[in-house]
């Protein structure tokens, strides 16, 4: 693990504030000359539409959305997402049967090939954030760190809304 | 005296006409009764007392049956129905209308809860629980499925979630099901469908 990152009280991968500080001025920087990360290797992973739902205080769940692309040459694989106010976060995608019964479902991975875009909208795949630490108020922004199988962890600054942008 | 017959001749004439241009003009179908689900339930509300629906007889009501841990589909549902109320009182419709939802996660969703969660969206939204057996009743009633789905993370945690029904029921005057609407119902819709009722 790089030695930017600790773990929170509750075994949270998070950045340290002074580098996360740093990272996010970096990325904002590019992210007028380029709508993509700031390393190397996350540069191409294209992250849009990105927000977490607004939830009542009293709420232990929410959920995060984005829209991510694909644009290196390799498949990249999003295996889930680190926030530092929700004490698990998963992968879930929605069902529905033919009786119109919803049910979720837990996913260890998402595979996004070269040029792929997934949109991850309420309804269908959407990042799950249990056990909320501390629940985000309408109009903050949240930071959500993705994590890949091989890239390092693609930090953006989620706005917290009532309804899709 | 031909004054006076003409002149009633021409009234006959105008309001003949009247009648025919107002039966000519286009209405909004009239919304089926499904007899085979709803009826008034008895639970206890958010503020701790004992609420029959039939107590909103008179009112065109939006009814949702979800849980307060639900991450995704019952907030956003949640939302979507208040701001189909918030139009029908801009419209001048918030006496004659009311919003109800029912958990089927009485455990966790307790009045207290349950007062805390509603008031984020708008606090006079009827909020019931009650006794398992009491909402699986109430469930019944309007075909409601809800079934726990419980799983262990590694660290030992029990996590509840609840595979579910989630419709969005139109409650007429009367109390009878006119319309069911998907989660993510349009809003304008439901807008229209409850005034068609009032």
């Amino acid at each position: 693990m790089p030695n930017h990152y600790y773990k929170n009280h509750a075994g949270v991968r998070k950045m340290k504030s002074g580098v996360f500080s740093f990272a996010f001025v970096a990325c904002s920087f590019l992210a007028l000359v380029s709508v993509s990360g700031c390393s190397e290797s996350e540069k191409s992973i294209e992250i849009s539409d990105a927000w977490v739902r607004a939830v009542p205080p009293v709420s232990t769940t929410t959920a995060a959305y984005l829209t991510l692309t694909n644009r290196t040459d390799t498949e990249v694989v999003l295996l889930g997402a680190q926030v530092d106010f929700a004490s698990d976060v998963e992968l879930h995608d929605m069902s529905m049967n033919a009786e119109g019964m919803r049910s979720m479902k837990h996913i260890e991975s998402l595979p996004l090939a070269p040029g792929e875009s997934v949109t991850l909208a309420p309804g269908g795949i959407h990042v799950m954030l249990f056990g909320l630490t501390d629940v985000p108020a309408e109009g903050e922004t949240v930071s959500v760190c993705l994590r890949f199988a091989e890239a390092p962890p693609h930090c953006e600054m989620f706005p917290v809304l009532r309804e899709a942008p | 005296m031909h004054w006076v017959r003409n002149g009633a001749i021409a009234l006959v004439l105008v309001v003949v006409a009247a009648v025919l241009w107002l039966g000519l003009q286009p209405s909004a179908p009239l919304l089926p009764i499904n007899d085979r689900l709803g009826g008034a339930i008895t639970l206890t509300d958010q503020h701790g007392e004992s609420f029959n629906t039939a107590a909103l007889q008179g009112k065109v009501q939006l009814l949702f049956f979800g849980y307060t841990h639900c991450p995704d589909i019952c907030p956003a549902t949640l939302a979507r129905v208040t701001q189909a109320w918030r139009r029908l009182r801009e419209a001048g419709h918030g006496d004659e209308t009311a919003v109800v939802f029912v958990t089927f996660d009485p455990q966790r969703d307790t009045a207290e809860v349950l007062k805390r969660y509603l008031q984020f969206f708008d606090e006079n939204i009827v909020g019931l629980t009650g006794s398992e057996e009491e909402i699986r009743l109430a469930a019944e009633k309007y075909g409601v499925v809800f079934l726990p789905d419980e799983s262990v993370d590694e660290k030992g945690k029990v996590k509840r979630l609840y595979a579910h029904s989630d419709f969005i029921y139109l409650l007429d005057r009367l109390g009878r099901v006119r319309k069911l609407y998907p989660s993510d119902g349009d809003i304008e819709e439901m807008v229209e469908d409850a005034k068609s009722l009032l």
